[in-house]
């Protein structure tokens, strides 16, 4: 994913092949089915050019990151997906903090003595 | 008819432990100072309720059919008896049907919409680390995606804000749930609130058990970490959240102000544990005796 994400406009297997055999030793037909998996959740495009499938990302790392972290604030709203993922905290507004750091020092002082 | 009042006791049981339990227990805030026993309290509710109601008919089928009874009717003898019996089987049989197929819907959603999550956790994220995911991303926010394939996700912006002894208690707090399956005991009562119609669901009392969770993992930090360290890491993920269209939601505002103060009772012994038990046996054994005592009589 990194090198789709790091090279301009769209590449085939042997492209991402090349590129990753670099640093790691990996079969092409590895590349391929990884590529192929990757298509198919539809975390890149793929277009067909001659007989080579040509594949870049369906969007940049930073808008699937955003749209990870939307998906998952919006669990916090839907009862459905409330139980699918658990949450360090819920919302807090900014105005709670204050009270918040009252309270936190208030149990610190108390456990302290 | 001497049997008539066990089985009435046991459709009132039904009626108590699946519609006021569920209202009375978010009440009891000093519930929250013991959240496993709590939670063991809440769990055989719900199984009381459960059991209690799926029950209530065939028990109410053996007393009518019992030979004490000699009210005059006009079926008589085998006929009665397989007619009677069969409308309490279809009855128990029904709610059993309801209870299986929300738990298979809940339960089908659940897994599919994590998988989604943690394939996609998978692809972003910029470092990767055992089953830990950090994505880049500004906002504060930590989660776990339970299950045997966990993983637990922080954003950049989290691990910036916190200090090295709040990153252990926010992990501490997330490898709880993961490695106490919190999920599956959130999964069973979110499987019986959409069990029961609609009108008698109640919400506060699925937010209390979502509470006592997270007192719950909490607790099992503050352990590991200590209280401040804990209570530092609740109040820096509180602060600078991400930008929310909807900030109405109170309950959800209260819950960190609870889980701070509860902190330092994590690491004492609190007594009100043996009532909270003993209300849990009492109610547990309680659909069971009545059903003996219906049989009985």
């Amino acid at each position: 994913m990194d090198v789709l994400w790091d090279a301009d406009g769209r590449l085939s297997v042997r492209d991402v092949h090349a590129r990753l055999g670099e640093d790691r030793d990996l079969a092409y037909t590895t590349v391929m089915t990884v590529l192929d998996r990757l298509s198919k959740k539809k975390v890149v495009t793929r277009t067909r050019d001659g007989r080579a499938w040509q594949y870049a990302p369906a969007a940049s790392r930073e808008e699937m990151t955003a749209a990870t972290m939307r998906g998952s604030l919006e669990a916090l709203d839907a009862d459905d997906r409330k139980a699918a993922m658990l949450h360090f905290l819920g919302e807090a507004s900014p105005s709670e903090i204050a009270d918040l750091r009252a309270a936190l020092a208030e149990v610190t002082e108390r456990d302290a003595g | 008819m001497s049997s008539a009042l066990p089985v009435l006791a046991l459709g009132v049981l039904a009626v108590v432990s699946s519609v006021l339990l569920p209202r009375l227990l978010p009440r009891l805030s000093w519930l929250r100072r013991t959240p496993a026993a709590a939670l063991t309290l809440w769990q055989v509710a719900g199984l009381t309720g459960v059991s209690a109601a799926l029950l209530t008919a065939p028990a109410a089928a053996l007393s009518l059919v019992s030979p004490d009874d000699a009210a005059p009717t006009v079926l008589d003898g085998p006929l009665r008896l397989s007619l009677v019996l069969a409308v309490a089987v279809a009855l128990s049989g029904g709610m059993a049907v309801l209870l299986l197929r929300s738990g298979h819907l809940v339960g089908r959603s659940l897994r599919s919409n994590r998988r989604e999550q943690r394939h996609v956790v998978d692809v972003v994220a910029s470092r990767t680390d055992g089953r830990l995911r950090v994505l880049d991303h500004p906002g504060r926010s930590a989660y776990c995606l339970p299950g045997l394939q966990s993983r637990v996700v922080l954003t950049q912006g989290a691990v910036n804000a916190l200090s090295a002894a709040e990153l252990d208690a926010v992990l501490a707090h997330e490898h709880a749930h993961v490695r106490s399956r919190h999920d599956l005991m959130l999964e069973f009562f979110t499987v019986l609130h959409r069990t029961v119609p609609a009108r008698v669901r109640s919400e506060p009392a699925l937010a209390e058990v979502h509470l006592l969770i997270e007192l719950l993992a909490d607790r099992q930090a503050a352990r590991r970490v200590g209280v401040s360290a804990m209570g530092g890491a609740l109040v820096t993920m509180a602060g600078q959240g991400h930008p929310r269209a909807t900030l109405s939601d109170a309950a959800a505002e209260g819950d960190a102000a609870v889980r701070i103060r509860a902190l330092p009772g994590h690491l004492r012994f609190q007594p009100t544990v043996f009532a909270v038990a003993l209300a849990a046996i009492v109610l547990g054994l309680l659909p069971w005796a009545l059903l003996a005592w219906a049989l009985w009589a």
